[in-house]
């Protein structure tokens, strides 16, 4: 079973009779990249917040590699880099200045780990000028240079992708890519650029309401989102005869009530056809399929406007 | 803690903040200086003694000056959301606090040494000298000595109320008025309402500050100044510490 690196129960954060987090539970397991679905307000922030000790939560526990007491937290957070929501540093420094300054304060040994942090990002470049000067894709890039630098072993990027350019983005991509098949680094990452999170993810979460609706892997949801053929039948045996021996079809599952899915491009109205012909009675069919903006649309319950 | 320390340290040296106030702190003591050659020029007789008497007057300053060292060393964390920084990585919030609280008090301590020994030393330099100028300088240290707890004091709160606060320019305001508007409020309600009062303007920061020049007996008084100042140091630092553990970092 692999290492559960970082585990909610029941976390909840209320700000009055708000539930901005509803009872989340989700676990994240060694070397996952776990996407965070949500809208803007679903609670990913404050759920990386809490985590991150910048909140504290209503109710709820957090385990953070198998430490869950305070003292035991705080210690393992160590362990972790964030970038949550717009990077921040001191505007009058460097951004040398602004990574020396937090090396030092967190008693990273090897001043030359803040060159390799700025290299990493393609920071290494930007001299004296000041952290005030630098554009949002810069400032970015000096929060994810933060987030390195004490070599985490969990990474937590909140709308890690925002201002940055194209070219910026697969960079970040690939650099998430190569920590989690080199390093093994578990990452968390929340974001409402679906497109960008099925490049990367192997699990997902989906928030909405402050509420975890669902929690999958990537080979499960892409199972769930193949294109197929749901076909509605009386009698899932004498269909399954038909669609062998009359189509020679092979990739297809029976599931309860009488639906059978039947994986691949297969023309509707000749399977309807043959299946009529064998004696079938069939009742619906339908084609199904989606990505994942699709299903996360689908869960929470189609678009609604705020 | 040490870590954390050396890190504030490099912020606060590495901003042009400290060098600007002391650059503009040296150019008045020069100015003032220069005034009293130039009036000695012409007729007038302004010994060492007297110009270095002068820092036993303006000891009140040292507590203003703190407002500014707060704000050099939090240098508007909740403006710049840079406390989430260090909170996610897990600093204990009391290394935070505390750290922050001892590199302020050794910047202002740094400070005041560079802004003392400029002035004596420019004030040894240009005015004539006399032969008490060892008793003028030991009252002077004296005075420095008792008022050293206080600006330690008055420095706690500042502190406190730049983590407190949200606004740095609210925290400044609260202070300028502890230290200024409220010492005023209780003399002013000792002398018509009741004596108690002059109990509540005794023990503000500002008060012994303003009886220096007329304090005969120090022992006493350097006792008095270190028990005000321990007073509001200890007082602030667990009124800062608490509110801060309890605040959001958003």
């Amino acid at each position: 079973m692999a290492e559960c690196i970082l585990a909610t129960r029941g976390l909840t954060k209320r700000y009055g009779p708000r539930a901005a987090v509803d009872h989340v539970s989700l676990t994240l397991e060694k070397g996952q990249i776990y996407g965070l679905v949500g809208r803007n307000g679903a609670g990913k922030t404050t759920i990386i917040r809490m985590v991150t000790a910048q909140t504290n939560p209503t109710s709820g526990e957090i385990a953070l590699f198998g430490a869950s007491t305070p003292a035991g937290l705080n210690k393992m957070r160590a362990r972790v880099g964030a970038m949550v929501e717009i990077p921040s540093f001191y505007p009058y420094l460097t951004a040398r200045e602004n990574l020396e300054y937090y090396r030092l304060q967190r008693g990273i040994p090897g001043a030359r780990v803040v060159g390799e942090a700025l290299e990493a990002v393609r920071l290494a470049g930007t001299g004296k000028k000041k952290f005030k000067q630098f554009s949002l894709g810069m400032k970015q890039r000096l929060g994810l240079a933060l987030a390195l630098m004490n070599q985490p072993e969990l990474l937590l990027l909140d709308e890690p992708i925002n201002g940055l350019d194209p070219e910026g983005i697969v960079e970040f991509r690939n650099l998430l890519l190569d920590l989690c098949s080199r390093r093994q680094t578990t990452i968390l990452i929340s974001s409402h650029i679906l497109s960008e999170l099925s490049a990367l993810a192997t699990c997902y979460g989906f928030l909405d309401g402050g509420r975890l609706l669902e929690q999958i892997s990537a080979e499960a949801l892409h199972e769930k989102c193949r294109a197929c053929l749901e076909l509605q039948v009386g009698d899932p045996a004498s269909a399954a005869r038909v669609l062998e021996n009359t189509l020679g079809l092979r990739d297809y599952e029976v599931l309860p009530g009488g639906v059978l899915r039947l994986y691949g491009s297969e023309e509707p109205d000749r399977v309807a056809k043959a299946l009529v012909e064998g004696g079938v009675s069939l009742r619906g069919v339908e084609s199904r399929g989606a990505n994942l903006e699709d299903y996360f649309l689908n869960l929470i319950g189609g678009v609604r406007h705020a | 803690m040490l870590d954390y320390i050396r890190a504030e340290l490099y912020k606060v040296t590495h901003r042009a903040y400290p060098y600007v106030f002391l650059l503009l702190m040296l150019a008045g003591e020069t100015l003032l200086a220069g005034g009293w050659v130039f009036t000695n020029a012409h007729g007038n007789r302004i010994t060492f003694a007297s110009g270095a008497g002068m820092v036993v007057m303006i000891l009140s300053m040292g507590l203003y000056c703190t407002i500014l060292v707060g704000d050099m060393v939090f240098s508007d964390q909740f403006r710049h959301n840079t406390l989430k920084n260090e909170v996610s990585f897990g600093l204990p919030r009391g290394r935070i606090y505390l750290g922050k609280l001892i590199v302020a008090c050794v910047t202002a301590i740094c400070l005041c040494a560079v802004v003392l020994i400029y002035y004596l030393g420019l004030c040894r330099l240009v005015l004539p000298g006399e032969a008490g100028d060892l008793e003028t300088l030991k009252a002077v240290a004296l005075a420095v000595l008792a008022a050293l707890p206080l600006w330690l004091g008055g420095q706690a709160l500042m502190i406190a109320l730049y983590f407190l606060l949200r606004s740095g320019t609210a925290a400044a305001i609260v202070g300028v008025v502890i230290f200024l508007a409220v010492p005023q409020v209780w003399y002013v309600l000792a002398c018509t309402v009741s004596d108690v009062f002059w109990v509540l303007h005794g023990v503000m920061l500002s008060t012994p500050l303003d009886e220096i020049n007329t304090v005969t007996a120090f022992g006493p008084f350097l006792a008095k100044t270190a028990a005000t100042g321990a007073g509001w140091f200890l007082a602030a630092t667990a009124a800062g510490l608490i509110g801060f553990r309890r605040r959001e970092i958003s």
